[in-house]
């Protein structure tokens, strides 16, 4: 009579799958880049000839970001100083306040490009009342949205 | 041949993977919800003449090497573009770049300042745009002139 062959036991084997898992994991944590909160998601306007903002020692930086009201059923622009909504008058003195603590303060004005330029012109007569002579704009190499 | 009893069984020494399993799952969910693949900023910087002064409503006077003004078009979208307030051949930020790149062979100072002015209900991206070929063209002294605040609300 012929021998019933051996039984194999059968077991998941899991090496793979954790390489595959680690190598994807590692590529997150690189590639991920936690997003300042003064930030806010803005369609900037669009300039191949502008710096890298990280290369840029832009000092002591104060950032005013300038929304497009009418995408959120609003009607003209909306300031947003860390996330934070408030009037222009409310950024006119903010400017008066960061230029006294510091003169050489970095104005960073970050708008919608589609935006009307009388609202980002508010802020650089802001700036101008304010004494601060340091504004930089924001922009991105190509269209599309920075964070 | 009988086992003896103590010794343990060769499997026993594989670890178990399945909790890391789990760990990693979870970290790897974590980034791949959390991750936005963002185009990098840029900035374009500038530095204002010492020249003003609080109120914002001084007068300055600059005498420009070039004078840029984006006006509204009397029909249609985008803008007009004008040097020293000649409307250009090319009414394009491709031949207001080339203007200025010509007037640098000329002999001009890449130093020497460049005044843009804008009408306030130009799009910002337009400003950008001549701010951007004045870059590429050479020059790095930019100033911006205003006139007087358009009416925006202040609260």
């Amino acid at each position: 009579m012929k021998r019933p062959p051996a039984t194999t036991r059968l077991g998941l084997n899991l090496a793979p799958m954790v390489d595959v898992m680690m190598c994807l994991l590692i590529f997150f944590m690189l590639a991920t880049k936690m997003v300042e909160r003064e930030n806010s998601h803005i369609d900037l306007p669009v300039a191949k000839a502008a710096k890298d903002a990280e290369k840029q020692a832009l000092g002591n930086r104060f950032v005013v970001n300038i929304r497009d009201a009418t995408l959120e059923g609003g009607e003209g622009a909306t300031y947003l100083i860390r996330e934070e909504a408030v009037s222009l008058r409310n950024v006119l003195d903010r400017l008066k306040i960061e230029s006294g603590l510091d003169p050489g303060v970095n104005c960073i004005i970050r708008a919608e490009r589609d935006l009307p330029y009388k609202y980002i012109q508010a802020v650089m007569i802001g700036c101008a009342g304010a004494n601060i002579r340091k504004i930089t704009f924001s922009t991105v190499p190509v269209e599309g949205r920075a964070e | 041949m009988k086992r003896r009893h103590g010794i343990p069984t060769a499997h026993a020494d594989i670890p178990n993977l399945a909790p890391m399993v789990d760990v990693v799952m979870v970290i790897l969910i974590f980034f791949m919800l959390g991750t936005r693949f963002a185009i990098s900023e840029g900035v374009l910087p500038t530095q204002l003449p010492s020249q003003i002064g609080p109120g914002g409503g001084a007068k300055v006077t600059i005498v420009p090497a070039v004078r840029i003004s984006l006006r509204e078009p009397r029909r249609g979208d985008g803008c007009e573009i004008f040097v020293m307030d000649r409307a250009l051949s090319e009414n394009s930020f491709g031949a207001l770049t080339g203007f200025l790149v010509d007037k640098l062979r000329a002999g001009a100072d890449p130093q020497g300042q460049v005044l843009i002015g804008a009408d306030p209900e130009i799009r910002y991206q337009y400003v950008i745009s001549a701010m951007d070929s004045c870059v590429r063209a050479g020059f790095v002294n930019l100033q911006f002139s205003v006139g007087p605040a358009a009416s925006i609300d202040l609260e």
